[in-house]
């Protein structure tokens, strides 16, 4: 099995350290999802989700379509993220990422994050580039 | 003279790694806020690089810092970044941030994260909502370090 179908996660939002996010994305159709309650120790402004904390959950979903869809190794250049409405520590929350266009090294991704009552939280757009073109 | 920020930063920054960055910005007398900083494993990406959720997280909140002290307290409602070049762990990386705009409740800030030999790694815009709220809430209870 080739490693980017194995990708597990990275250290910092994947891994299950005692900080760990500890968060692993599944495929669903052309996206990619996963349910994650923000803790604590990731809180910004009192009792909300530090917007930090949140980048940095969108950026891993966006890692995982990528490698999950075998088009890593590949890296983030850029990362456009707008936040709509607060994510409250300890509230269920939805995210999605998946894949809009792939030209040349060059992979765009979209991501949402979806609030308990299907409220969108974030919406973001990011790109990334691969280390190899497949010819 | 630089000082040490009156904002003490929030929960996912001043704990100590690796349950937070252990991070605490200083003020420069142009009111732009800087901290230098390194990362260990609990923020990698892969392959002894920083993840670039991480630096995200370190920028927001230098953004952030550097809106209070310029302005207010505000809700992150948009950011922006450009990734350069990768972020070794255990590098010392020098993080800046400065308010560009203000126009109303709105707060324009920028950041850049600097890599060892100066060249630029990370480049950032914000867009900061300043809520007196919040600023409030941060005066009243103003996060505590914990000891180490």
């Amino acid at each position: 099995m080739p490693d980017e179908i194995r990708f597990t996660g990275s250290n910092f939002v994947g891994g299950n350290w005692i900080n760990g996010f500890g968060v692993s994305f599944v495929q669903d159709g052309d996206v990619y999802v996963a349910d994650y309650v923000f803790k604590q120790h990731q809180q910004g402004p009192p009792n909300i989700a530090h917007g930090g904390a949140v980048a940095a959950l969108i950026d891993e979903a966006m890692t995982a379509s990528v490698f999950k869809s075998g088009l890593g190794p590949a890296f983030t250049v850029n990362l456009n993220i707008s936040y709509r409405a607060p994510i409250y520590i300890g509230e269920h929350i939805h995210i999605l990422a998946k894949i809009v266009a792939l030209e040349g090294r060059k992979i765009s991704l979209h991501s949402e994050i979806y609030l308990p009552n299907n409220t969108l939280a974030t919406d973001a757009e990011g790109l990334f580039i691969r280390l190899i073109e497949e010819t | 003279m630089a000082r040490i920020s009156r904002f003490t930063g929030t929960n996912f920054m001043n704990r100590q790694s690796p349950y937070g960055f252990g991070i605490r910005f200083y003020v420069d007398d142009d009111k732009s806020v800087f901290a230098d900083v390194s990362f260990d494993e609990s923020k990698e990406g892969d392959n002894g690089i920083l993840h670039g959720g991480a630096i995200a997280a370190v920028l927001d909140e230098a953004m952030g810092t550097a809106a209070y002290e310029a302005e207010s307290a505000g809700y992150t409602a948009t950011m922006t970044y450009n990734y350069l070049a990768h972020i070794p762990l255990y590098q010392q990386i020098h993080i800046r941030a400065w308010v560009e705009k203000i126009d109303g409740k709105k707060i324009y800030a920028a950041c850049e994260a600097r890599l060892a030999d100066s060249s630029i790694a990370v480049t950032g815009t914000s867009l900061f909502i300043a809520s007196e709220t919040l600023q409030k809430l941060i005066e009243a209870c103003p996060y505590i370090p914990e000891e180490h």
